[in-house]
């Protein structure tokens, strides 16, 4: 089955330091693919040239077929490539639906000279995301007001949004308490109906519940690759990784 | 145009691009070190003229003068800091923008309740007067030299303090890293008013200079401060050797464009264009390389 | 106050108050506070939705007003022909020099902007057929079609009919898509275009929209006053512009106006009391920001 999306000796400099060295990636269209590894091993800044903010040195990045290494972020977007950040990155100054609206904006025709905030067209498309996610009764308070893991769960709704056909997560757990982990990994479970998921993760318990493939990274090299229970038990990983705790 | 002329305009502009220095390096250390734009350092040039001006027709001695005048300047340097400036350290630049505009008005109107609205004239020091021959049939006044001369000697030493001295480091690292420099239990208030009053006294010091060749009239410093910041600009905020030849480069151009180019290029318009053209390279320098052509990475969002 | 209306309803209550009073400098005091609150708008505009705030918009003053000067110059008394092309000029400059200035933002916006004003300045002191460094007058006013010519007390009912036009504008923008997503890309840019946006055109059209209507301001202030100079594009302008909108208030829709009217009439007032009054403006504005903070908290324990 061909690869959905594809990366190919992708190499990334930062003066002398090489954060991203020769990555070779491959994701299929119904895969859950986790990308792991001690911190400071650059999977954020792969998966920042993966979404298109930052330029490799070299290497390629194709998704179905065609080649995207140079396209900006809000084109790979369109391509139906979405993103969550390791930081909550909602929009201030307006509601959780709002912010889900503004998500619909780009996967319909925009219509910048329509009005926004009475659609009701999105309105209702909203909704949709915001139930599936379990936000439905917060969708008229402000992104501001939420605690850290409903604002996580609106990462996620925004990335859906855009119907999206891979999804790179970044640390979707990260920040949330032992107990609401549950609830986000059945989110992810969910989604993985839907979309591919390439996400980058340091919770173990979740990478092992969800993943089919695993990735290491260690100092921007990939040092193993596979099924998770087969990574788990390759020295390189234990040693440099999971200390021999697994 | 003939040679003589070129010759005595070259002088000019440096000269006019070495007192451009001494604004724009106030500029440029009060936003390298503190991050803030002040727009009333202009004021602080008048300020110095003004002083100069009414210590001279009072004691008539100019060198008493410029004592007093730059005195008077660094005390007006402390109290602004302390009073307001100090307050904007930690706000975004739109309020450090109009809150020392603000300052701005309050010391041109201050200018004219004390002094009114004429120029108030600066005797020049009977031994400045007079020319010298740069060479034979050019002659080229005497204190302009002067000027350019201490202002040299003025950046020499400022880059003796801040390249060789402690309180020059701490300049430079709070340039660079100002919380750690707290952290390491460093006084940056005191460090930020020090740097504050240089940049005052430096400034005085242009109005001191600049007072016999302009006149010392209410808003004298703002259309030179706007070029100031075309120099901190182009020449890179925090770098004090990028502002040093950003200023000369832009003072030449300036005085060329005022001087030399309307003879070329004829009339107004000539007189136009060559004026916006600094402004021009402001622009472009915001565009393709807004930490100047010498500065360092990092700066104003 | 963020309902079009209520701010509408106030403007033509200020209005027919003005008329009563019947007093013909006070009448134009009104209609200059009407065209500046245009201005301030426009301002407003860029800074509440956008995230930018420009210290060069006075240029589009400028070059509005002297587009229209220009033409009344030529003869052209129609109004709608003068502040068409005002706003015409105003939008082309705006697309032009917005696709220069919006690569940047924060305060080398700022500076690049305060740049492009002081190049129109400069550029204007170079008309010397248009007066040079002095400027030019203009002997009679501008005509409405059907109406034929304006008066000075017509003038500022004119004002204030295109005051509440642009009031309406401004609140259009805010409720539309584009407003939306110009506000989305002030808070997080990254975020919008991981969502498949580029807010880059949208920007533009708000700039240019801004600009547009800083230059009709520019237009309906000439025929005023009768009088165009460069230093109606002059960063004292620009700063001045600045003000207002820092005295009314960033973010609810009457800001601008109220700050337009607050400058003015604290000019005007305080001009009969002293001579010094850019004293107090000045204290006045630095308080203001200084204090800013403090005011917010007190305004909300206040709040009932």
């Amino acid at each position: 089955m061909k690869p959905l999306l594809s990366v190919n000796a992708l190499t990334k400099r930062f003066g002398a330091l090489v954060v991203t060295d020769a990555v070779d990636l491959e994701v299929g269209p119904s895969d859950v693919h986790a990308l792991i590894g001690p911190n400071g091993a650059g999977k954020t800044t792969l998966l920042a040239q993966i979404a298109g903010e930052i330029r490799p040195e070299s290497g390629t990045v194709f998704f179905d077929g065609a080649d995207i290494t140079g396209l900006l972020p809000h084109r790979r977007a369109r391509l139906r490539i979405g993103r969550t950040f390791q930081i909550n990155s909602s929009f201030r100054s307006f509601t959780v639906r709002e912010n889900v609206m503004l998500a619909f904006l780009a996967a319909r025709a925009v219509k910048p000279w329509a009005l926004f905030h009475r659609d009701r067209q999105l309105h209702a498309s909203a909704d949709r995301i915001l139930e599936e996610v379990g936000l439905a009764d917060r969708g008229g308070a402000l992104a501001v007001s939420l605690p850290h893991g409903a604002l996580r769960q609106l990462e996620i709704a925004l990335a859906i949004a855009g119907e999206a056909r891979l999804l790179l997560l970044d640390e979707p757990l990260a920040g949330i308490a032992a107990g609401e982990a549950g609830a986000m990994i059945s989110l992810l479970q969910r989604l993985r109906a839907r979309c591919a998921l390439l996400l980058v993760e340091h919770d173990m318990d979740a990478v092992f519940a969800l993943a089919d493939r695993v990735t290491v990274l260690a100092e921007g090299r990939v040092i193993a690759s596979g099924a998770p229970s087969s990574v788990a038990l390759d020295e390189n990983v234990r040693r440099v990784y999971l200390g021999g705790a697994a | 145009m003939s040679w003589p002329l070129l010759i005595e305009q070259t002088f000019n502009g440096v000269q006019f691009g070495l007192v451009l220095f001494l604004l724009a390096v106030g500029v440029t250390l009060v936003f390298g070190v503190m991050n803030t734009v002040n727009l009333a350092h202009g004021s602080l040039l008048m300020t110095g003229g003004y002083l100069l001006a009414e210590a001279q027709s009072r004691t008539g001695s100019w060198l008493l003068a410029v004592v007093v005048a730059l005195v008077g300047v660094a005390v007006l340097g402390y109290l602004v800091e302390r009073l307001v400036v100090r307050r904007l350290y930690a706000k975004n630049h739109l309020e450090q923008v109009l809150a020392t505009f603000g300052l701005l008005l309050c010391f041109n109107e201050t200018v004219v309740w004390i002094w009114g609205r004429e120029p108030v004239p600066v005797q020049l020091p009977r031994m400045l007067g007079g020319h010298v021959e740069l060479l034979p049939e050019v002659p080229y006044p005497t204190y302009r030299l002067v000027v350019s001369l201490v202002v040299l000697c003025v950046a020499v030493a400022l880059w003796f303090l801040i390249a060789r001295t402690r309180i020059g480091m701490l300049i430079r690292a709070g340039a660079e890293r100002r919380q750690l420099v707290e952290a390491l239990g460093v006084n940056i208030g005191l460090v930020c008013a020090v740097v504050f009053a240089l940049g005052a006294v430096l400034a005085g010091l242009g109005g001191v200079l600049l007072g016999p060749l302009l006149t010392v009239q209410p808003g004298m410093g703002d259309p030179l401060l706007i070029l100031a910041l075309a120099v901190v600009i182009v020449g890179g905020a925090g770098s004090i050797g990028g502002t040093f030849v950003a200023s000369l480069v832009l003072g030449i151009a300036d005085t060329y464009a005022r001087t030399l180019l309307p003879l070329i290029l004829g009339g107004g318009a000539g007189r136009s264009i060559a004026a916006m053209a600094v402004y021009l390279l402001m622009a472009l320098t915001l565009i393709f390389k807004p930490t100047g052509i010498f500065g360092r990475a990092g700066g104003a969002e | 106050m963020n309902r079009p209306e209520r701010v509408a309803v106030a403007i033509i209550v200020a209005i027919a108050i003005t008329f009563l009073i019947g007093d013909p400098y006070f009448s134009r005091i009104v209609a200059k506070a009407c065209v500046f609150a245009m201005a301030a708008i426009a301002v407003e505009l860029l800074i509440s939705q956008c995230g930018l705030a420009s210290f060069g918009h006075a240029g589009f003053f400028a070059a509005g007003g002297y587009t229209a000067g220009i033409l009344a110059l030529q003869g052209i008394t129609d109004a709608l022909l003068l502040w068409g092309a005002a706003a015409g000029v105003g939008a082309l400059a705006g697309a032009i020099l917005g696709s220069l200035c919006l690569r940047t933002r924060g305060l080398y916006f700022l500076m690049i902007t305060l740049a492009f004003g002081q190049m129109t300045y400069l550029g204007l002191q170079g008309l010397r057929q248009y007066g040079g460094d002095d400027g030019f007058r203009l002997r009679h006013g501008v005509a409405l079609p059907l109406l034929g010519a304006i008066g000075t007390s017509d003038m500022l009912l004119v004002s204030a009919i295109v005051l509440i036009a642009i009031v309406g504008l401004s609140a259009y923008l805010r409720r539309a898509r584009i407003g939306a997503l110009v506000r989305a890309a002030r808070d997080q840019p990254r975020r919008l275009a991981s969502l498949g946006i580029d807010a880059r055109p949208y920007n533009l059209v708000m700039f240019t929209i801004s600009a547009a209507i800083t230059a009709l301001a520019g237009a309906l202030n000439v025929a005023l006053v009768l009088y165009a100079s460069p230093e109606l594009s002059s960063w004292f302008l620009s700063g001045n512009l600045l003000i207002m909108v820092i005295f009314g208030g960033i973010g609810p829709l009457a800001g601008p106006v109220l700050g337009a009217a607050a400058m003015i009439g604290l000019e005007e007032v305080l001009s009969v009391a002293t001579e010094r009054w850019p004293f107090f403006l000045g204290l006045a504005v630095v308080l203001r920001v200084l204090l800013g903070d403090e005011l917010k908290r007190i305004a909300a324990l206040v709040k009932p």
